[in-house]
């Protein structure tokens, strides 16, 4: 059962796999580690990338690789009203927010069912067709995703690491009251950081939907992906989503073409459990003191 | 026109009144020392001026201008820098980038030069600008918190506590340092201490809070003589 052709299958899911659930997670733990929301309705944003790409690329036909970021920042921008609205309410409250954006999920996710009914459609694949390496199959739908997520991750860890707004994004995350005290205007930087991990969720919605299927439930999936990959890395770390996402994604592909999907679930949950009990801080984060 | 005015100031944390009644003026290129016991309203002076905490009654100018109302990132704008009570530095991030955060306001070219100028300042920030902010002793994260508010190149800047859990060789570093800033750049700073006989050498005039309100003021070298301030502040 080891084939040397089987494993090489279940490295390609595992790393399209790992793309999705870090680009997930990554703006997850954004949104809690800069202004501690435990963004719940997570899933809703990913669900809309979802709607927006099936539009834009399944309905108007604009090109793949500009129809994928396009719809994920018009969800992006479009949810501004939201962070408005709702979010700004919760920042700095972690238990609130849990609630309020809970209901705020809900809100979304009905008020979809109301628009697109909720029964399942599908996203065009990117490309039609394989690719053939020694043997193992790869889509080529899915060497696309692993491409626009990486360029998306790429991107994200230069601008926070060399620029200048990532850099006050860095220090809001650490210390707001002293960010703005350097003249960093944390309003705006907030509204920043809110855009930039709604693009990666709604980016993520939409590759999620095209290798599954779209409805106004999918969302919950995703969620919990999130959920997992940042209490395996730890809340609030950007290399623990890394590690996390990869760990998640590479467990779920091996254990599901070895032992079926059922086990791959079970598995990481129980992964989780056992962390929450031995490391609740994640692998890669810290302890509260 | 004074750089900054003060008037009447009250600040409130809720129902809790962190100062009710404290007044100075300070012009461009002079220092101040806002000396008193914890409580007497140093830290909640400052806060006021940078838009930290609500003060419902009382005045602030700077430049003239009205600070009511407004943020704390568009004060900083204005030409206010801060180093505040306990440093707070940026942990995670290395000493280069909190040096950098503070020069957020300005364009990069003069951040780089900014940054020559604080390592000029207190050396051991270049030695270890590589490293962890939370890695460095109370003392270096002291000198990064004032480096980082020195970045800005303001026309104010406000030192909170800056002696405090530092050993005396230290403070005294620190005040030769304050001192040669002033000298060369003609800064304007308030020094908030409990630490009376350190800021008013360091500082040429000074303000006395009790009970969040301000009772004497005048010349440190003056002060430094006059027994009440003797008796209740310098331990003579």
């Amino acid at each position: 059962m080891l084939s040397p052709i089987l494993l090489g299958q279940a490295v390609v899911n595992g790393i399209s796999l790992s793309a999705i659930y870090i680009l997930v997670a990554l703006g997850f733990t954004l949104l809690f580690g800069i202004m501690r929301v435990v963004n719940f309705a997570h899933g809703a944003f990913a669900m809309l990338g979802g709607y927006a790409l099936y539009y834009v690329y399944g309905r108007w036909g604009v090109p793949y690789l500009i129809a994928a970021p396009l719809s994920a920042l018009g969800v992006a921008l479009a949810a501004l009203v939201l962070e408005r609205l709702v979010y700004r309410w919760f920042y700095q409250k972690m238990f609130q927010s849990m609630i309020g954006l809970l209901g705020l999920e809900m809100a979304i996710v009905f008020t979809a069912v109301i628009i697109w009914d909720p029964h399942e459609r599908s996203v065009p694949a990117a490309l039609a067709g394989i690719v053939e390496v020694g043997g193992i199959i790869v889509p080529t739908d899915k060497l696309v995703i692993v491409g626009v997520a990486a360029v998306a991750l790429a991107a994200f860890y230069l601008f926070t690491k060399f620029s200048k707004y990532g850099l006050a994004m860095r220090a809001a995350a650490q210390d707001v009251e002293i960010a703005a005290a350097q003249g960093i205007d944390t309003t705006r930087i907030y509204q920043l950081a809110f855009v930039i991990a709604i693009f990666m969720a709604a980016l993520a919605g939409g590759f999620y939907a095209q290798t599954y299927a779209l409805s106004p439930l999918m969302g919950e999936r995703p969620l919990m992906m999130a959920f997992i990959v940042v209490i395996l890395g730890g809340m609030g770390s950007i290399p623990g989503v890394a590690l996390g996402g990869i760990i998640l994604g590479f467990a779920e592909s091996f254990l599901g073409t070895f032992y079926g999907g059922s086990v791959a679930v079970f598995a990481s949950f129980g992964a989780v459990i056992l962390l929450l009990i031995f490391r609740p801080w994640g692998l890669l984060g810290t302890p509260e003191t | 026109m004074p750089l900054l005015q003060v008037t009447d100031l009250q600040v409130r944390y809720g129902r809790i009144l962190g100062t009710n009644g404290i007044s100075f003026s300070l012009e461009a290129g002079e220092s101040l020392a806002l000396v008193g016991s914890n409580g007497a309203g140093k830290s909640s002076t400052l806060k006021a001026i940078l838009g930290m905490a609500e003060w419902p009654q009382g005045q602030i100018l700077l430049d003239g201008q009205d600070l009511r109302g407004s943020k704390t990132s568009d004060i900083v704008r204005q030409g206010v820098g801060f180093s505040p009570e306990g440093r707070r530095v940026f942990p995670m991030m290395s000493v280069a980038d909190n040096l950098r955060a503070g020069a957020f306001t300005r364009p990069r070219e003069e951040a780089a030069e900014r940054m020559e100028a604080m390592f000029a300042y207190f050396p051991r920030l270049r030695e270890r600008a590589g490293q962890r902010a939370s890695s460095l002793s109370g003392g270096e994260q002291q000198m990064l918190a004032i480096g980082r508010a020195l970045m800005s190149r303001p026309r104010l800047l406000l030192l909170d506590e800056p002696s405090l859990g530092l050993a005396p060789i230290i403070v005294e570093r620190i005040g030769e340092i304050i001192e040669e800033v002033q000298r060369r750049e003609g800064l304007t700073f308030i020094l908030a201490e409990q630490n009376a006989n350190w800021a008013m050498r360091v500082a040429k005039r000074a303000v006395i809070l009790e009970l969040g309100r301000s009772t004497i003021a005048g010349d440190c070298a003056t002060l430094l003589d006059d027994p009440r301030v003797q008796n209740a502040y310098l331990g003579l």
